[in-house]
């Protein structure tokens, strides 16, 4: 069966589309009107300015906490670095002083003229420590905590030995440190330079901006010592 | 089922207006409302025209933009005048919105009753027919017996 459509049911249609329009286009302007800061009333206003007032209190602790978190964080990396540097400048100092590594630097050089005796090299090396010297050298052979000084004996002659190195004149000394200070150690009156002088051994000393002095050739082995436990320093 | 195509077109309108989100400034959110109600007003006229059977499409149509476009004019001036027509607007709506309602509702009521009364009737004559067919064929028997 075939169903008629009404004259009436069409306007009735049309009318309905629009008014379906007007009434969805209403609510949505209404919807945008009451998120409208301008539409809102007062009391409104002021309960949103409070509630954005403790959010920004809120915010601005958070920020102050970040801060000084920051802050600690870089000062833990500066302490780092500055540990590291100080672990650097101590491994340095010690390398020096143990001669493992090669040192440059200003001091005196003295060229002894005369036959030096293996104690007279003793003395003149414990001038040089006492006077502050970082870094010595016999004949471009470092001396260290470990060197000695002996003779080694031949058919012929006899020479003076630094460990396994023997010392053939001329005898150069060399010491990296305070030159004046060093100098001064050597040829005071009453010192291990008038001393030597009685033997007719003659200290020819000079000062040197720069002077290169050699590493060890190996490192020593230490088998025996051993660095105690910081608890055993503390009650020690 | 009449109604279905009218209640369809307002769910495509409605749907319409959603999608299509047209962007009227705040301002005029208040005269728009005005226009709403004078167009709901205009629809139900026009409903309650095809109970009465004075229905006239042009009429409705033409009265639901006049209106509505009246309606928000006339806030929209009463505004400017300083004048509550917005409010006296409302208020005339309202009433003939309301007046509408009840005349299509009593309509509505009133069709269904009569419906239904039709129903009653018309199976309280089937059963009395039914009552006298017996009747009349009892009464045959009768006779026929003295007979």
């Amino acid at each position: 069966m075939k169903k008629r459509i009404h004259g009436w049911q069409i306007y009735l249609a049309i009318t309905f589309i629009l008014l379906g329009i007007l009434i969805s286009t209403q609510i949505q302007t209404q919807n945008r009107l009451d998120s409208d800061l301008a539409s809102q009333s007062t009391s409104d206003l002021t309960i949103m300015i409070k509630n954005q007032t403790d959010r920004r209190l809120l915010l601005t602790e958070e920020l102050a906490e970040a801060e000084y978190n920051l802050e600690l964080y870089q000062e833990e990396y500066i302490d780092d670095s500055l540990l590291l540097s100080q672990i650097n400048n101590d491994i340095s100092r010690l390398e020096l002083i143990n001669g493992t590594v090669p040192a440059k630097g200003s001091g005196i050089q003295i060229t002894v003229s005369g036959n030096l005796l293996a104690s007279d090299l003793s003395v003149l090396v414990n001038e040089f420590w006492a006077a502050g010297a970082e870094a010595v050298s016999i004949n471009n052979v470092r001396i260290t905590p470990y060197s000695g000084f002996s003779y080694i004996g031949t058919s012929t002659a006899t020479y003076l030995t630094c460990g396994d190195e023997i010392l053939t004149e001329p005898i150069i000394l060399q010491a990296v440190g305070n030159s004046a200070t060093l100098e001064r150690s050597i040829v005071m009156p009453g010192g291990i330079a008038d001393n030597l002088e009685v033997y007719q051994i003659y200290l020819d000393i000079q000062h040197a901006e720069e002077l290169h002095l050699p590493a060890i050739p190996s490192q020593p082995q230490l088998q025996y010592g051993k660095v105690p436990e910081k608890t055993e320093q503390q009650s020690s | 089922m009449v109604w279905l195509i009218p209640i369809f077109a307002l769910v495509i309108g409605i749907m319409l207006g959603s999608i299509l989100s047209f962007e009227i400034p705040l301002w005029m959110a208040k005269y728009l409302s005005i226009a709403v109600l004078a167009a709901l007003d205009s629809v139900l006229g026009g409903v309650r025209g095809i109970y009465e059977d004075n229905f006239n499409g042009v009429v409705l149509l033409s009265g639901f933009i006049s209106n509505a476009v009246l309606a928000a004019l006339l806030a929209f001036l009463g505004d400017q005048l300083s004048v509550d027509l917005y409010m006296a607007a409302v208020f005339v709506f309202g009433i003939r919105i309301f007046n509408n309602l009840s005349t299509i509702r009593h309509y509505i009521v009133s069709g269904f009753l009569k419906r239904h009364n039709t129903h009653a009737t018309r199976d309280g004559e089937h059963t009395t027919q039914r009552t006298n067919t017996i009747q009349n064929a009892i009464n045959n028997t009768f006779e026929s017996d003295i007979k």
